[in-house]
């Protein structure tokens, strides 16, 4: 274990003097609350039940987690570059260690993030949340399906660059099939349906249960445990594909 | 300590490391030497585990595997690439991998003084790295792999883009170690690096290995004659010959010696001569 925190405490020290990361990671995500409700503020009347600010939070929410997710999948791919995985591999650490150290350097940023995220919203913007308790719930669930999900996403790259571009790419499609940039309610009913395989779609309606309809724990049980149980079987893949070096001569 | 049997690799139709067997004894200072492309990284890959031979066996510290945690330890590694975190400071850099290895406490602090003494870098431990020279990069770059007190050190290409000052400290560290009982493999582009620190020198061509034996062996062997360039009253002339210190005096004996010059035999001219390039093709 000590080795896993020593990692994680090295990628989060390395995330924190990235201030592009950083902006993109923290700040963006407040950004957007306050622009895309006031965008919507009038398609929400006093009637709906929510504002256009508990929208754009239960939306936007996850553009922090995808900067996130972004910047974890470029780490490794900086590693196996700059050639410190060859020194990391030569330590007496295992590959699940090495890749259990990103992922929970991946779930604090996303941690920190959402939390972030979610305090300033309540603070300037009045997002109402029924159960604190729920909503730390399906932020930490929703850190271990994204971290999973860059675990997995990490043994296909071998630079910056293409992790870059593989993570956005797959972010933007997982954004677009469930729910996030738009309402599932307007897709044709096969992609509706479709959108039910892709673990995002899960976690946007417990995020939408916790923010929109104060909904009980027991809603919460089968979003969060597939949401859950993706981040784990992603994890779990990654561990398996994980290669500690492109082979080169 | 490291016995490399009939090791052949390839990627796919090309075969980058051919049927190499080689053995490097305990404390020997060992160069492997060869053109861009000749295969060393792939040896010292396959040697620290990261690469599978397709043939062959490779054994450490007598019957160990580079796969065994055990043996893995006993390896440090200098990569030819700047392994090191360049928004972090020196000290960070080596705090973390020396926690890797288990470093903790004191014995992690003295570890970290240990290497920063020996690779000449007391004075810069607090400052990000991306502030350093490139010489003094490649120095973290070995202190890191020194930091656990290896046994076989593997340094690839360690002197590549430094300045003379680093170079010279960097040989000084390396002839430290040695005396100190360490077991070094080196590649290097520059022979004569080779020639005034290793004790014995491969020479790879196309993954096979095409000379092996102790600097003065294959000088012997392979470096040629001395050439002598010698201008005197009568004019100038230039002379092969393995004997170029009776060659001058008999010169002297006999004509007023204006100018001279000598080339010894060399690596350089040794691997010319076996290789048929010069290393940097």
């Amino acid at each position: 274990m000590k080795e896993i925190i020593t990692l994680t405490r090295k990628d989060l020290q390395l995330l924190l003097l990235d201030k592009t990361s950083l902006i993109v990671t923290f700040a963006l995500p407040v950004v957007l609350v306050a622009l895309i409700g006031s965008v919507f503020a009038r398609s929400f009347p006093p009637s709906s039940g929510i504002t256009s600010y508990d929208y754009a939070f239960s939306k936007v929410m996850f553009w922090g987690v995808l900067g996130g997710l972004a910047s974890s999948v470029a780490s490794l791919a900086i590693e196996k570059n700059s050639g410190t995985i060859i020194r990391i591999q030569l330590a007496p650490v295992h590959k699940f260690q090495v890749l259990a150290g990103k992922a929970l350097a991946c779930i604090s940023v996303i941690l920190i993030s959402s939390f972030l995220t979610w305090t300033f919203a309540s603070l300037l913007f009045g997002i109402k949340t029924a159960s604190p308790l729920n909503m730390i719930l399906i932020c930490f669930s929703n850190a271990v399906l994204f971290a999973g999900l860059m675990t997995f996403l990490a043994n296909f790259v071998s630079t910056e660059r293409a992790a870059g571009a593989l993570s956005w790419s797959v972010a933007q499609l997982l954004a677009c099939f469930s729910g996030i940039m738009f309402p599932i309610a307007i897709m044709p009913s096969w992609m509706g349906h479709a959108a039910n395989f892709n673990p995002v779609t899960w976690a946007v309606k417990a995020m939408e249960i916790v923010l929109w309809t104060g909904g009980t724990f027991g809603e919460l049980v089968l979003p969060v445990s597939i949401t859950l149980g993706s981040g784990l079987f992603f994890f779990a893949l990654s561990v398996y594909l994980f290669r500690w070096t492109t082979q080169n001569a | 300590m490291v016995n490399l049997k009939n090791v052949t690799k390839r990627f796919g139709a090309k075969t980058v490391v051919d049927d190499l067997s080689l053995t490097i004894a305990r404390g020997e200072l060992f160069g492997l030497l060869g053109p861009n492309g000749a295969g060393k990284t792939t040896t010292i890959n396959i040697i620290i585990g990261g690469l599978l031979p397709d043939a062959g066996s490779i054994t450490l510290q007598g019957s160990g595997s580079p796969q065994d945690p055990h043996i893995k330890r006993l390896i440090g590694i200098v990569p030819q690439s700047l392994a090191v975190y360049e928004s972090l400071t020196a000290y960070e850099n080596l705090n973390f991998f020396g926690r890797l290895y288990g470093l903790q406490g004191t014995d992690l602090t003295s570890s970290i003084q240990r290497v920063f003494e020996l690779v000449n870098l007391t004075d810069r431990t607090k400052d990000r790295v991306n502030t350093y020279s490139g010489g003094m990069k490649r120095r973290l770059n070995i202190a890191i792999a020194l930091l656990h007190r290896p046994s076989l050190l593997i340094l690839d290409e360690p002197t590549v883009g430094v300045d003379p000052q680093s170079r010279n400290a960097i040989f000084d560290t390396l002839k430290n170690l040695k005396a100190e009982g360490c077991t070094t493999l080196l590649t290097s582009h520059y022979l004569e690096e080779a020639q005034q620190l290793c004790d014995s020198v491969a020479i790879l061509d196309e993954g096979k290995l095409v000379a092996r034996g102790t600097v003065e062996e294959l000088i012997a062997l392979h470096g040629g004659q001395s050439i002598l360039t010698v201008e005197t009253t009568k004019g100038k002339s230039r002379i092969e010959t393995h004997e170029p210190v009776q060659a001058i005096v008999r010169i002297h004996a006999e004509e007023q010696i204006i100018s001279l010059k000598m080339e010894s035999p060399s690596l350089e001219k040794a691997f010319l001569n076996i290789t048929g390039k010069h290393l940097r093709d």
